[in-house]
């Protein structure tokens, strides 16, 4: 579906005195009815990724193709839903009108345009703000708007970049639902994020990249797996000896009981049945970073 | 989603959008320049020929319309950011940015139709629709217009560059018809500018070698803008 082969981009001044090399040597496949996560530090390669992948920017090296094409013959031809990270959109225009003129854009049947805007009016809870102008929108409404002109149209490509920025929790919540919805077998939806928790809760694959590199590619299988070391957290009553059963976990201090280890699930298993045995009470035992941000971690100190 | 969308489905939108932007500030400048020549001919009791009046209006303003009509055409989008939702969608930007020159044209045009109206309804006399002017300006909206639009692909403040351009065009060309020498970079200069100087409002309508120059160097500057579009991406970075 999409590939990216060996691609690169390098900005450069217009004299070319100073270069900087925005992403390097990419190569990725992603395939129809995958959720596929982006993932990196600020900095990393992950907008010019997404505007190689829109063909707003061509490559410096290598291609990116989208079912064998140019990406921007794709999006050209047959477009792509995309919600963009700082969301930019005439500041005068009314609400309605504006997802009007994007259905139209997106190709939406004439007869249809009314009722895909009112059916995205009504998902993303803009009935009270369509008469309002862009201008006048909170930064969560003005994201729920650019969200809602993305999925106008029934594309086959869904790029998300930053899709929670500015929503309430509640918005946050609904917006794992409007993913969820999204996934089908000939779609494929790229969200570009911050947010590990979310990604990880949503993606399929999770691409994460440093520098301009691409340094693992992190699927569900793998992080859900159980042999990947993480920090936890465990407070224990009974004053075990923690330290000898759990080698590497230290105390937290100035809070008695409370331990922090780095252990996989098996061997943090294993502990906490030695220390039951031997009498002691496990008051809590949460990790203290998912395992998609430990894969994280470890990828960018790499 | 239609799999093979109208390429003409967001043009009542542009024209909508150049109606709303420059097509009222034409509107409003017809109106005020109507009946400010009314005002004058009926306190000096005189009365004017429509079609003399609009010709020498639009010779004060040609270029000035022009620049209004075009500026900022792609370069706005580009700075703001829009291009992003608009070219996401199954849209071309040559495409998209083709039809809204032309509508700017078509406005450009019906400018001295609805001030010639308005004038002979005042002055109650002539026909108000003058064809020569509507040629001259259709040729000076082919040249300033396609020029804008070029620099727009490339470069901010296009209207202001174009200008300069034109009236440092125009003051070569005084100063090559006058008996003073220009030194070779001007001419050099002279030679490779749009001709501007030709497109004055009001003269002869253009016909032969300077006509050719004119429509040629029109839609030079058109075709090139478009092929901009087509070969350089709108993006300049990441998020830019």
């Amino acid at each position: 579906m999409i590939g990216f082969a060996a691609a690169g981009k390098t900005y450069s001044t217009l004299l070319g005195r100073r270069k900087v090399v925005a992403l390097d040597d990419l190569s990725l496949d992603l395939r129809l009815g995958e959720v596929v996560g982006i993932a990196g530090p600020n900095g990393a390669g992950k907008s010019t990724l997404i505007s190689l992948l829109l063909g707003f920017l061509n490559p410096s090296r290598g291609q990116v193709t989208i079912e064998g094409l140019s990406a921007r013959r794709f999006v050209e031809t047959r477009g792509v839903g995309y919600l963009t990270e700082l969301v930019n959109l005439p500041p005068r225009w009314r609400v309605t009108d504006l997802l009007r003129r994007m259905a139209v854009l997106s190709g939406v049947p004439a007869a249809e345009v009314q009722s895909r805007v009112e059916a995205a009016i009504a998902d993303l809870g803009l009935e009270e703000h369509r008469h309002k102008q862009v201008r006048q929108l909170s930064k969560g409404n003005l994201q729920r708007v650019g969200l809602a002109q993305a999925l106008l149209g029934d594309f086959d490509v869904v790029v998300l970049d930053e899709p929670t920025h500015g929503l309430d929790p509640v918005w946050t919540a609904r917006f794992r639902d409007v993913v969820a919805r999204l996934r089908r077998p000939d779609r494929l939806v790229l969200i570009a994020s911050h947010n590990l928790d979310e990604l990880e809760r949503l993606a399929d694959r999770v691409a994460i990249l440093n520098r301009g590199r691409l340094t693992r590619v992190v699927d569900s299988a793998s992080h859900s797996g159980e042999e990947q070391s993480i920090a936890w957290r465990l407070i224990l009553e009974g004053s075990p000896d923690v330290a000898s059963r759990l080698p590497g976990a230290t105390p937290v201090e100035g809070r008695a009981g409370t331990w922090r280890a780095m252990a996989t699930r098996t061997d943090l298993s294993a502990a906490l049945g030695q220390l039951l045995t031997a009498g002691a009470i496990l008051v809590e035992c949460v990790p203290e970073e998912s395992r998609l941000a430990a894969e994280f971690r470890e990828a960018v100190d790499e | 989603m239609t799999r093979h969308p109208s390429r003409f489905r967001y043009l009542p939108w542009l024209a909508r959008d150049v109606a709303r932007g420059p097509g009222v500030l034409f509107l409003m400048a017809a109106v005020v320049g109507s009946v400010i020549v009314w005002r004058v001919a009926e306190r000096t009791g005189s009365s004017p020929d429509p079609g003399f009046v609009q010709a020498t209006t639009f010779a004060a303003v040609n270029v000035i319309l022009m620049l209004v009509a075009t500026g900022g055409m792609v370069n706005t989008d580009v700075q703001q950011g829009f291009y992003r939702a608009w070219f996401s969608k199954p849209m071309a930007p040559w495409w998209f940015y083709l039809q809204r020159w032309l509508l700017g044209g078509l406005f450009v045009l019906a400018t001295p139709i609805v001030y010639g109206a308005l004038l002979a309804l005042l002055l109650g006399n002539g026909m108000g629709v003058n064809v020569a002017l509507l040629v001259q300006l259709a040729l000076s909206y082919l040249l300033v217009g396609s020029a804008v639009f070029l620099v727009s692909t490339l470069q901010r403040l296009d209207w202001l560059i174009v200008f300069i351009l034109s009236s440092a065009e125009q003051a070569l060309h005084r100063l090559a018809q006058s008996s003073l020498e220009l030194p070779a970079t001007l001419e050099f200069a002279y030679r490779i500018l749009p001709p501007f100087h030709l497109i004055g409002i009001g003269g002869p309508t253009l016909s032969g070698g300077p006509l050719w120059h004119v429509v040629g160097y029109g839609t030079g500057m058109l075709v090139l803008a478009l092929v901009v579009l087509l070969t350089r991406p709108l993006g300049s970075g990441g998020r830019a």
